[in-house]
């Protein structure tokens, strides 16, 4: 499940967007999903994906993981410091850590979004991919 | 017969809420069958509507895996923007009317 000794400090993570009323509650659920499969080390193993790029591939990440999402957001781990962040599965496949269930973490990490971004390569649509 | 448009998504109630990220070692997103609102139409090659938030897509059934809790789905996204499926069905529609 986890990708060897990929470091996340060189890399921007980009992620889920969404500015409803039930962020917070679709996070969460989300996370639990996640524990519902996996266990990490033999306990619960809380997150969510998200996709890591480099300044270079970026635009490639955003065209072909992202291109279903008309918007985004886009951090660094600095921005969630105190989450762990894990390569996952297949690159650029990432998963944002919880401890648990609940918690002020889970808003602590949405307050960490800052602003949405728009997605230029957003649709699967001929002219969107990057050059 | 006139479909109708899909501009205020908010309304529609798809077959799978999805995280459009939630790969697994497959590289297919995932869910639980438990979580569609008729599990029964989640048979592998079924076209879906998918939905994260504001964002919607359609997506095919790859195969349903059992698991330690439930059973899971793998969806392949597929190509282009729903609209573009409405309206090409809307031009099918069109033409034979």
């Amino acid at each position: 499940m986890i990708r060897g000794t990929e470091l996340s400090d060189d890399l921007v993570f980009l992620l889920r967007a969404g500015d409803q009323d039930d962020n917070l509650h679709r996070l969460q659920h989300q996370a639990a999903r996640l524990s519902r499969r996996y266990t990490l080390g033999g306990v619960d193993c809380y997150g969510v994906s998200a996709f890591a790029a480099t300044e270079e591939s970026e635009a490639w990440v955003l065209a072909t993981k992202m291109d279903v999402r008309r918007r985004y957001y886009r951090i660094t781990s600095a921005d969630v410091a105190g989450l762990r962040l894990l390569p996952t599965f297949t690159a650029p496949h990432w998963t944002v850590m919880f401890s648990g269930p609940g918690g002020a973490e889970y808003q602590a990490f949405l307050d960490a979004l800052g602003d949405l971004r728009e997605n230029p390569y957003w649709k699967r649509t001929a002219g969107r991919r990057p050059r | 017969m006139k479909t109708q448009k899909l501009d205020d998504m908010a309304d529609y109630q798809v077959d799978l809420e999805v995280d459009f990220a939630n790969e697994d070692e497959t590289g297919y997103i995932w869910v639980f069958l438990d979580e569609a609102r008729e599990p029964e139409r989640i048979v592998p090659g079924a076209v879906l509507t998918l939905r994260e938030g504001e964002d919607l897509a359609m997506g095919q059934v790859i195969d349903l895996v059992p698991a330690a809790d439930g059973t899971v789905v793998h969806i392949e996204l597929l190509p282009g923007a729903i609209e573009e499926y409405q309206a090409a069905i809307e031009r099918l529609t069109a033409r034979h009317a």
